[in-house]
């Protein structure tokens, strides 16, 4: 049982944002394979759907946002109490690799659009996605193609399209990218109405044949009057697009990778992982949902040597650790404070540095995100009037009276559980004999500051910040 | 449509009133309005998070600014999430904060009187005052977002009475939000979670229910407010469905109002005169027919001459419409 607990912990990092000890367990009873299922497909195991009324009865301003924050307080919101979980983390997913910025498309509507197609269609077949993406407002305002006409071509969508959203750096020419825009002029975003006096208005994609050049193209060695569709169907079918998408998913659902320009030069962790992962994508028409089913239910994911194999990001961090400690499970004024910790901790969700997204892994830590994170997560565990802290208090104490060893122990387990190496557990016993002495429950104040001061020392470990 | 004509009731749209801004002549996220004498409007702007844009916004109904007051704060006079106002036969107004579980009150010059409100859910305690009305014997009608249910208080805050609990059966209300007295002293609440509009007789008896789940005609999702004119007709927020519905006293549906907003409010006209970069991005647009539209109409009111007043918390402005009384048929081959 306490594999099948860790397992399931594990999984839930991964195509979750965490999850409770109560949540865990109920999942483990379910089963491994029966959670996944759920997870790939909530709607049909009767999952419903987040509950948008909740949040916008309260947070009227988070709806149509004006201010970026609120965008990005909308997103975190979700992240903390969606019910389809890897639905999420797929949103999650699609953001890191087709990053979009609000630095320059200045909508927050629009962003959350975008953000809301990935909702629907994330699982989907990869096709779907890029059409969808393709025809995005935000995609084709962020990279230009708004400004792709027929007598002056902008190359902006169709080079990142190739080098970024399929098949990677290396497996393409510059004449491709040349052909690949042509076929995506006229793709472009009909005039909205201006922000002021009324409040945000959302763009639509617009196809305007009299802009589109419709004259014949060579593009990968195919030639054909192509339009933007028949590209995709062409990009979609090729391995390196396979390879690529493979090695994103396993860079963020299993363990981290070196950095995406440095795919063309460095080979992957496990190269097995990657074919099968890629074979799965080919083999299902390219279907996202089966592609996950390949990775959460293969060897390479559960094997323990890739526990604690990525470092979290400042999101999957601080939204794992609201929903561990049971806070705004509700909405309450604050979000934006969490917002705000996301972005300082480098991740300003909803505005990546570039169209590159983030450099991940390890490039999240720095000495003084470390800091923040550290102290970020060690102040949220002394709050004991919080339901997750709670609850953690309680099942403590029905262990009876704890010494130092047994309260690490304890606190690891409930907490994750967490499985951190022999030389750090001592280290955390050691530290807790000399704050939080005494091995007795029967002051329950003093036994619940024994239990937050040990779980605050755990949140700094290297395992809680890692996934 | 400008004009709707229907089972012996004609509306007219009339204008809107409002645009957004963050202070001043405007409003942000507006979530509730009080119609007081000598034609003036009191708008309830609930503003966002880190926004100081909580403000009463005081105006004519042809929008000649009056005043403004209160703000973001726990002190007096000042409010957190405010969620709906009132006002009683001496003009002084009632707010209610839905996250400090309190009611301020203010006097006609927006100076703050006192406050009261104990959070709890016991009798005469508070968990997310929601809506506000008054009855003909000037007690205070509250709704509850958390307690599921509605109380009645002096207008100082003495524990009078309440009716309702949580749960889907007739009588039982789940988030309830907007409330409205009609002259019988009936009581129509907004049961939000449940997609509908109770009515309650004035001792809190079940008496019936507008509307049904849904999104199409005469359906409901997630129902804000609800107002009754002096014929007894209904006026429902359809908040998540962007509409508002109208029903007769019988819970016949009469019809439907999308918006109607062809023309920028005067406040709005002003600010596209001042910043001619936004008047000619309008002029630009594809399409206006998107602005015209209800997006979240959240509160609605009726005036002495049948005017309708509806509050949008999207679009930070007021759609007015008019029942007209003495309404001749046109010629039609005109």
């Amino acid at each position: 049982m306490e594999r099948d607990i860790a397992l399931m912990a594990h999984l839930m990092r991964r195509a979750g944002f965490g999850a409770s000890r109560d949540e865990l367990e109920a999942r483990a009873a379910k089963g491994y394979e029966a959670t996944v299922e759920e997870l790939l497909d909530p709607e049909a195991h009767g999952i419903p759907p987040f509950n948008e009324g909740i949040l916008y009865r309260h947070l009227h301003g988070f709806r149509n946002p004006g201010n970026p924050l609120h965008m990005q307080g909308n997103w975190m919101y979700r992240m903390i109490n969606t019910p389809r979980p890897l639905v999420e983390k797929m949103v999650l997913f699609w953001h890191h690799v087709f990053a979009t910025g609000y630095s320059k498309v200045d909508n927050g509507n629009q962003m959350l659009s975008q953000i809301a197609t990935f909702r629907r269609c994330g699982m989907g077949n990869y096709r779907d996605i890029l059409v969808e993406l393709s025809k995005d407002p935000a995609m084709i305002f962020w990279l230009d193609n708004n400004e792709n006409h027929k007598h002056a071509p902008n190359e902006n969508w169709g080079r990142e399209l190739l080098e970024l959203f399929s098949m990677g750096q290396g497996n393409y020419t510059e004449e491709d990218v040349k052909e690949c825009a042509r076929a995506f002029t006229g793709w472009t975003i009909s005039n909205k109405l201006p922000r002021n006096p009324y409040g945000r208005f959302l763009w639509e994609f617009q196809y305007r044949a009299d802009d589109h050049d419709d004259t014949e193209k060579m593009f990968l060695g195919h030639r054909g009057r192509f339009n933007g569709e028949d590209i995709i169907d062409i990009v979609i079918r090729q391995p390196a697009t396979a390879r690529f998408i493979a090695r994103h998913l396993y860079n963020f659902f299993v363990a981290d990778e070196v950095q995406v320009p440095s795919w063309q030069d460095v080979a992957p962790r496990d190269p097995v992982a990657i074919n099968l992962i890629g074979d799965t994508f080919i083999s299902s028409g390219y279907d996202m949902r089966e592609t996950l089913r390949t990775v959460f239910t293969s060897d390479f994911f559960k094997d323990e040597s890739v526990w604690y194999a990525k470092v979290k990001s400042p999101a999957e961090l601080i939204a794992g650790t609201m929903r561990l400690v049971g806070d705004f499970q509700y909405p309450k004024p604050g979000i934006t404070t969490l917002v705000e910790e996301c972005n300082f901790q480098g991740q300003a969700l909803l505005d990546p540095p570039s169209v590159e997204g983030w450099h991940t892994g390890g490039e999240w830590i720095d000495s003084g995100a470390l800091l923040r994170r550290i102290n970020f997560a060690a102040d949220q565990m002394v709050k004991q009037e919080l339901p997750g802290i709670q609850n953690i208090i309680e099942r403590m104490s029905t262990h009876g009276a704890l010494d130092s060893e047994g309260l690490v122990d304890g606190c690891l387990d409930l907490m994750g559980p967490v499985q951190v190496e022999d030389e750090t557990r001592q280290e955390l016993i050691d530290h807790v004999n000399k704050n939080q002495p005494g091995n007795g429950n029967g002051d329950s104040a003093n036994f619940s500051d024994r239990v937050v001061g040990a779980m605050q020392i755990i949140a700094s470990t290297r395992e809680y910040q890692f996934g | 449509m400008q004009t709707v004509m229907v089972k012996g009731r004609t509306y007219n749209y009339i204008h809107a009133i409002g645009m957004g801004t963050p202070g001043g002549l405007g409003f942000r996220n507006p979530l509730d309005l009080a119609l007081g004498k000598d034609d003036l409007i009191y708008v309830l702007s609930r503003g966002s998070e880190g926004e100081p844009c909580q403000r009463v916004t005081v105006l004519t109904t042809d929008e000649e600014f009056v005043r403004e007051y209160g703000g973001p704060g726990e002190g007096d006079g000042e409010w957190v999430w405010g969620n709906s106002i009132a006002l009683d036969d001496e003009g002084r107004l009632y707010l209610a904060d839905e996250w400090l579980h309190r009611i301020s009150i203010f006097d006609k010059e927006g100076n703050f009187l006192s406050k009261w409100g104990v959070p709890g859910s016991g009798p005469g305690e508070l968990n997310g005052p929601a809506g506000l009305a008054f009855n003909s014997k000037g007690e205070l009608l509250i709704t509850e977002n958390l307690n599921h249910r509605v109380q009645r208080f002096t207008p100082d805050g003495q524990y009078l009475g309440s009716f309702g609990s949580e749960g889907t059966g007739d009588d039982q209300l789940i988030r309830p939000w907007g409330l409205a007295v009609d002259k019988y002293d009936n009581v129509f609440v907004a049961d939000w979670h449940n997609n509908r509009v109770q009515k309650f007789s004035s001792d809190g008896q079940y008496m019936m229910t507008f509307g049904t789940p849904g999104k199409g005609i005469g359906e409901l999702n997630l129902p804000s407010d609800v107002a009754v004119d002096s014929d007894g007709d209904v006026y429902i927020t359809d908040w998540w469905n962007n509409k508002v519905e109208v029903f007769d006293g019988d819970g016949e549906h009469l019809t439907t109002f999308i918006g109607n907003a062809d023309k920028p409010s005067k406040w709005a006209q002003q600010f596209l005169d001042d910043n001619p970069d936004y008047r000619k991005a309008r002029m630009r647009a594809t399409s206006l027919a998107q602005e015209q539209l209800f997006y979240s109409p959240v509160a609605v009111e009726i005036g002495d001459d049948g005017s309708i007043y509806i509050v949008e918390d999207q679009r930070w402005r007021i759609q007015v419409y008019r029942k007209e009384q003495d309404w001749v048929d046109p010629q039609f081959n005109l």
